[in-house]
């Protein structure tokens, strides 16, 4: 009985050792997979890893994400809110909602066709594989969201932030870009609303970035406005205006080197500062110039203007250039560090109505050049 | 090979019955009280456990399996019992000489209105107990598989009966057939769900005065489930409160809910389950034995048996919901119109426009902790030594969970089993009543030495007319193996007029 005993208990032994054994090895991921959303749905925290794994995940209705939910993304997918779709992430405090690429690979990002969304306590990394021209996150059509306390990590070449055609990113507060490429709005046609500072680390660039799908320029045939914002906007390509743009006090307007603003097509440009909020135009390159504004057809109104880095070999070339049928109304600007002979050169049939007085700093420039 | 041709017939019965109809419960509570089988009483009282005769023994496997329904029966051609012999007509083989099904032999019962039914399949094995000194200790694993359908409406039963005979596609009833289900009052739960424990037992048994025997046992079970499916149907049509006049309109409730299993296979559900139990011996003059003798064989003139079952939850976090909300949207000022009209043609009238009026959303809820109640139940256990060998033995089962929510059901069953009992051979004859269909069964267990089988229902093996209930149970355990090692000699003394020499 006693060998009996023994080997009983060599068995526990065994047993018990084997346990062991099993609850040593490596833990399992216990996600989940997320099937298409086509009505409403909730994603709650169940474990104590990663919690969800997306592949491409479509939203054809509300997803509600809740505090503290973990989501990897497999390589190179995406979640991609339909028109019908909204995204709300409710992330409280230290119960942030982490989406990221799975094993740290880059995912494309979350983008908004035409639905809305509510973004609070958001960790977005890693979603860098849609590459320049895409964000982090992306909002098309006529989408709206609201970001809270978002933070877009490791963008790579992607921006943390695009708004494509005429949707809203608004931005509320304690949100912050590392690593990541500039936020950008596409042609002005969308906005990018920044209701508090963003924290911006390690992005190159701080402004909003304004840039055409085909980059061959960017036109503006409607009305539109550019609201003063903490960020200056930086047009990579030229600018023609063939509706009318308007300015509001306080922007700071960066131009890409070598290019232009035209007003034409009997366009409107009204850049209206104050002596307080003036509108600033400059080159993105401090060493480096653009070609500054030109008017072939239509109008400009351009009061308390800061206007630099102007470069032009020709002299019917000026920092204002004045063409055809247009007219200029200029006003308490500020025209100096430009490499130009006249500041304002005025063509043909051009009209020009400046007030001298007000036109204080040329840099000792002529100030206005009639050809 | 002839012994696994029978594993193979005996698993074709099995599978034919799980197939065919739906299976059901624990069956061996035949066997439940047996002295020499603890691989069979064990599992329903652990205080059975401490009583236990061998030093050691092993169940390298049993199955457990029964097959019940109120409300669908099998009429076949043949006797089902012919399948174990392959001996089924020929009329009814295949050309390669396999035994065909037909779902035209599934007939129905037009007296009953909701089709329920709640079945288990339990694989036990391999386990290992072993005594020391007077403590117990055991090791054992198994797995269940549940499946019950409670409160479907028989004519969506029909429905889909007949989909199966005219050999459509076989699918769950038409969208059309539930959404007029949302019409009426219905509690529908359809439900399946396999989950695997390993058990791991302690028990030991205490002497009393006038050698009586106080024994307790318990089991706990660590749990993990290998997931499962539950489809929820709870309505309530309009109802008319005569007293003041008003209607009350109640949402139904309509959810679907998968469980999945987790990933690391090791991490149990939940805090597990536990059984209780306690056994009471009595020993009167005539069946008072020394130690030793009681040690290799048994004697009472009556044991009680009490033990609490499966006590727990399964937790699952690793679940997808979906759940239908329906908003009824009546405009109440339609009611003041009819403030004359007789109460009973405006409930008419309310319930015909309800659903054209209705809204419904549906929510789906991934990763909610939802828990669902083992199949606790409490089983009393009465055995009385009428003469010598001879026992009857009386078993009481009691659900303490309750139908129609998220838990896993065994229904109540109470049975008379007159048996004959010997160390080497054993033969019961349980009768059991239970409320559902059929109510009353008549069973046969048998042991010899260490192979034992069991059925609740002798009927279905011997004649192919409306078997609506079929189970099985059978299996080995295997102990104290002949040889002096393995087997020492008692030597017995003599205590009692009655000497073990007479066994």
């Amino acid at each position: 009985m006693k060998k009996v005993n023994l080997c009983l208990g060599r068995i526990g032994m065994i047993l018990g050792l084997t346990m062991v054994l099993f609850s040593c090895q490596k833990e399992k991921n216990e996600a989940l997979e997320i099937r298409p959303i086509n009505n409403r749905t909730i994603l709650k925290k169940h474990t104590k890893g990663t919690d969800y794994i997306i592949q491409n995940l479509e939203v054809n209705a509300e997803l509600i994400i809740e505090a503290g939910v973990t989501i990897d993304v497999v390589k190179g997918g995406s979640i991609n809110i339909g028109p019908k779709g909204r995204l709300t992430i409710s992330g409280i405090g230290t119960e942030k909602v982490i989406i990221k690429g799975k094993d740290d690979q880059p995912w494309k990002g979350i983008q908004f066709v035409e639905g809305g969304g509510f973004l609070s306590g958001l960790e977005l990394i890693n979603a860098s594989a849609g590459g320049e021209g895409k964000g982090a996150i992306t909002t098309s059509g006529e989408s709206e969201i609201t970001l809270n306390g978002v933070e877009i990590l490791f963008s790579g070449k992607s921006s943390a932030l695009v708004a494509n055609g005429k949707s809203i990113i608004t931005i509320n507060k304690a949100c912050e870009i590392r690593h990541a490429h500039i936020p950008y709005q596409k042609e002005l046609f969308s906005e990018i609303i920044f209701k508090s500072d963003v924290v911006l680390n390690d992005i190159g660039l701080r402004c909003i970035l304004i840039k055409s799908e085909h980059g061959n320029g960017i036109t503006l045939s409607q009305n539109w406005v550019m609201p003063k914002k903490d960020l200056p906007y930086l047009f990579k390509e030229s600018v023609h205006v063939a509706g009318r743009l308007i300015i509001a006090g306080g922007t700071r307007v960066l131009m890409g080197i070598g290019t232009s603003i035209f007003v034409l097509n009997k366009g409107e440009l009204i850049a209206e500062g104050s002596p307080i909020w003036p509108i600033s135009f400059s080159c993105e390159s401090p060493t480096r110039d653009w070609n500054g504004i030109s008017i072939i057809s239509g109008r400009i109104r351009l009061v308390g203007a800061h206007i630099s880095h102007v470069l032009s070999k020709n002299n019917d070339q000026g920092v204002v250039t004045i063409a055809g049928y247009a007219e200029a109304n200029i006003q308490y600007c500020n025209m100096v560090n430009n490499d130009v002979t006249c500041a304002i050169v005025v063509r043909r049939n051009g009209i020009i109505n400046a007030n001298a007085n007000s036109l204080n700093q040329f840099g000792g420039l002529s100030r206005v050049c009639s050809y | 090979m002839q012994l696994l041709g029978v594993v193979k017939q005996v698993s074709a019965v099995v599978l034919v019955c799980l197939t065919f109809v739906v299976v059901q419960g624990q069956t061996n509570y035949g066997l439940g009280t047996s002295n020499y089988l603890t691989s069979a009483s064990t599992p329903l009282n652990p205080g059975e456990l401490g009583r236990m005769k061998h030093k050691w023994y092993v169940s390298p496997f049993a199955l457990n399996a029964r097959i019940h329904n109120n409300y669908l029966s099998l009429d076949m051609p043949y006797s089902p019992y012919r399948l174990l012999n392959n001996s089924t007509p020929d009329q009814y083989r295949k050309r390669d000489g396999k035994a065909y099904r037909n779902w035209n032999w599934v007939s129905t019962n037009s007296d009953v209105d909701q089709l329920n039914f709640y079945s288990s399949v339990k694989i036990e094995g391999p386990a290992i107990y072993a005594r020391h000194k007077n403590w117990v200790y055991g090791l054992s694993n198994e797995v269940n598989v549940f499946a019950q359908v409670l409160g479907l409406p028989s004519h969506l039963a029909d429905d889909q009966l007949k989909q199966l005979q005219d050999n459509r596609d076989g699918s769950i009833a038409s969208s059309g057939v539930l959404a007029k289900e949302l019409e009426k009052d219905n509690n529908i739960q359809l439900f399946q769900n396999i989950y695997h424990a390993i058990n791991l037992s302690i028990a030991r048994s205490f002497e009393l005065k006038n050698d009586r025997n106080l024994s307790i046992g318990v089991t706990y079970k660590v749990i993990n489930s290998v997931g499962g499916l539950s489809f929820l149907m709870q309505t309530q049509g309009v109802q008319l409160d005569t007293q003041s006049g008003h209607f009350h309109f109640s949402k139904p409730k309509v959810q679907f809910t998968e469980y999945y299993a987790r990933n690391n296979k090791l991490k149990p559900h939940g805090f597990g389950g536990l059984d209780l139990g306690f056994v009471y011996t009595f020993r009167n003059k005539e069946t008072r034995r020394n130690q030793q003798y009681l040690n290799r064989h048994t004697d009472y003139k009556y044991k009680l048996g009490f033990s609490i079952l499966d006590m727990g939850k399964l937790v699952y976090t690793r679940t997808i919901r979906s759940q239908l909300d329906i908003d009824y949207n009546l405009d109440l000022s339609l009611l003041d119109k009819f403030q004359n009209a007789d109460p009973n043609e405006l409930f008419k009238e309310l319930e015909a426009a309800k659903l054209p009026n209705a809204e419904s959303t549906i929510l789906t809820t991934y990763g909610e902790k939802i828990a669902m109640g083992l199949p606790t139940r409490m089983i009393l256990n009465f055995d009385f030594q009428v003469f010598r060998r001879f026992y009857l033995s009386t078993l009481f089962v009691q659900s303490l969970r309750k139908k129609g929510v998220e838990h896993l059901y065994m229904p109540n069953l109470i049975q008379i089993t007159p048996r004959i009992e010997g160390k080497y051979m054993e033969l019961g004859l349980p009768l059991s009543i239970r409320k559902v269909r059929p109510t009353i069964t008549q069973g046969l267990t048998l042991r010899v030495f260490n192979f034992f089988i069991s059925t609740q229902n002798v009927i279905p093996f011997f004649t192919p007319q409306k078997a609506a209930e079929a189970s099985v149970f059978f299996g080995i355990q295997i102990s104290n193996l002949p040889g002096k090692f393995y087997n020492p000699k008692y030597t017995y003394r003599k205590f009692s007029k009655k000497g073990c020499s007479k066994f």
